[in-house]
């Protein structure tokens, strides 16, 4: 074509005079074409339309910051619905999710149950060894187990405390009496108590009964007091000290644990488990209820006529303070639909008059009772009245509707406007 | 029945645990393990009837520059001095060690021990050499802990010392 045009001088030069009036129009025409193209395929192509919305969609979430803005309500339904399939179909994805959270939780909670702080007659602790061990030589004077506990040889593990003792002395320096004091492995405490001759330790499983310190002291004072002067003299020979054996077997039984904390003791792992699933499943109900909770707040705050000026949700108590309109829909219906027995809730509802457009036409046309075949529709403070309502009704209705909250003026119309408000 | 602890003092690698191991356990074995700190055993023997209970410190051998640890030390009824024969080093060493624990402790019951004796045809000491360190000691003893020689008897020379110490004393 263009070849043809171009051995035609008179075509030619048709074209060169066409390019020179029309040329920019055409030009931007094309790119229209190309334009229009490009946006019909991204209505149609499921993929440019994912590749838009997945570009706009975060910079809409940001938009809508407020966490009350319709979008927030729009996605919440959606968002519970979709967690509530995800933990039917899989309850472990959302335990996975949660337990960097949960986890701690429960940990401090169980922790909470067992720490020292919380030292009192039913924690679980046994006193399981008594040694009286000589200061110098770290030889064992003597021993005493509580009952049903496994033998251990005395001569090493006082051995053994000597041995750490000296450690810990020769390698940071410590001066005698400043030196071990408290041993720690495990659930397991060795408590020391210095005099000038002897040591006395005590095995302890579990946590330290606050008794235990200040018989151990006495006891410690009292073998001193005794045996100043064989102890001055010990020269590995034990049998001048047997009746301490008694003295020993006396702390044991002082500070022996109740049946309840052997129970305690014997059962711990269980009583732990048990929490922390009580602690688990109080979590997850928690969770439950404020979802729920909230869920029906969310719609009360929607609904015409109804506004809610105080809450209050505990454990088993839920309180509700609202204004609402005579016309507003039935509240109890509304907190039945979200699984609340009507009693559950302690509800304390006020009249007011709502400046909600439905409820002002719900209240004007209670008021006027239009006759059949007329509608009443409202349109900010106007209310306009299409039909055939007949001359002495209309007159009336001008003179109550300055009475009525929230209307000012009522005119004819011959047609409705779509923007106006109509009852449903 | 008396107890009474004994720590076993020397150069590393003399064989002190290995003498212990023999000594309370009746097994050897090749490999070195080196003792970190200390290590302790007890083994019960009668002495004219009486109970004695050897509480034995093996403690962390020490080299030309260490020193030992001195804490460990304390309380300690007699010590077990252990060269190795093969090594001439370590008989230094203990001089050493004995000089420093009698300064610091006073004159204790001890035997000097003679280690690896069953490698004799490697022994780097000379009875002449021993003479200075075995003045106060209880008695000297060639021993070889892989063998069992003459182990048990170390051991006991120093518990009946001390048992006797102790009748002298009560």
């Amino acid at each position: 074509m263009n070849a043809l045009a171009t051995d035609n001088p008179a075509t030619a030069e048709f074209e060169k005079l066409r390019g020179l009036l029309v040329g920019p129009e055409q030009n931007e025409l094309e790119a229209l074409q190309q334009r229009i193209q490009s946006l019909e395929s991204q209505l149609t192509g499921i993929q440019e339309r994912a590749a838009f919305f997945s570009e706009a969609l975060p910079e809409c979430l940001d938009m809508s910051g407020n966490p009350d803005s319709r979008l927030h309500r729009s996605l919440m339904p959606k968002v519970d619905q979709v967690v509530h399939t995800s933990v039917r179909s899989d309850p472990n994805i959302l335990a996975e999710a949660l337990y960097p959270i949960m986890g701690p939780i429960i940990r401090k909670t169980v922790h909470k149950l067992f720490e020292s702080g919380k030292r009192s007659q039913w924690s679980p602790y046994n006193v399981e060894q008594l040694f009286v061990i000589h200061r110098i030589s770290g030889l064992v004077i003597s021993h005493e187990s509580a009952p049903g506990i496994a033998y251990h040889d005395a001569d090493m593990v006082s051995g053994m405390l000597d041995a750490v003792r000296s450690f810990v002395q020769e390698a940071f320096d410590s001066h005698e009496f400043d030196g071990l004091r408290l041993m720690t492995v495990g659930d397991v405490n060795v408590r020391i108590e210095w005099s000038p001759h002897v040591v006395l330790a005590a095995v302890v499983r579990g946590v330290e009964p606050d008794s235990l310190r200040p018989a151990l002291e006495a006891t410690l004072s009292d073998i001193h007091a005794r045996y100043e002067t064989q102890l001055d003299s010990f020269n590995g020979d034990s049998g001048p000290f047997e009746a301490i054996s008694p003295m020993l077997n006396g702390v044991l039984a002082k500070t022996a644990p109740s049946r309840l904390s052997h129970f305690w003791r014997n059962y711990r792992p269980f009583v732990a488990i048990a929490t922390t699933l009580i602690v688990l499943t109080g979590i997850v109900w928690m969770i439950y209820e404020s979802s729920k909770w909230n869920q029906l707040l969310d719609e009360l705050a929607r609904e015409p006529g109804i506004v809610v000026v105080n809450q209050e949700q505990g454990l088993g108590h839920k309180k509700l303070q609202v204004l609402q309109d005579p016309y507003a829909r039935n509240i109890d219906a509304i907190i039945e639909r979200h699984e609340y027995q009507a009693n559950s809730i302690e509800l304390s509802a006020s009249t007011f008059y709502s400046d909600d457009e439905i409820i002002r036409l719900k209240r004007a046309t209670a008021s006027l009772s239009p006759p059949a075949g007329t509608d009443i529709y409202l349109n900010e403070r106007t209310l306009h009245v299409v039909g055939e309502p007949g001359d002495a009704w209309f007159e009336g209705a001008e003179k109550l509707v300055p009475f009525i909250q929230g209307i000012q003026v009522i005119e004819r119309a011959t047609d409705a406007s779509q923007e106006w408000t109509s009852l449903p | 029945m008396i107890r009474k602890k004994i720590c076993m003092l020397g150069a590393t690698m003399v064989g002190k645990t290995s003498l212990v191991r023999q000594y309370v356990d009746s097994l050897f074995d090749e490999k070195y393990q080196q003792t970190i700190g200390v290590k302790i055993d007890k083994k019960t023997l009668f002495i004219e009837s009486e109970e004695v209970r050897l509480m034995l410190w093996d403690i962390q051998g020490e080299d030309d520059s260490g020193s030992t640890r001195d804490a460990y030390l304390r309380g300690m009824d007699g010590y077990l001095l252990v060269v190795d024969s093969t090594r001439r080093e370590t008989l230094i060493a203990a001089n050493s060690i004995h000089t420093r624990v009698r300064d610091m402790m006073g004159p204790l019951p001890h035997v000097l021990v003679i280690n690896k004796c069953d490698l004799s045809a490697e022994s780097q000491i000379m009875d002449s050499d021993l003479q200075a360190l075995s003045g106060d000691a209880l008695s000297l003893v060639r021993t070889s802990a892989r063998t069992g020689q003459h182990v048990e008897s170390c051991f006991e020379q120093l518990a009946s010392a001390l048992s006797s110490v102790r009748s002298a004393s009560a």
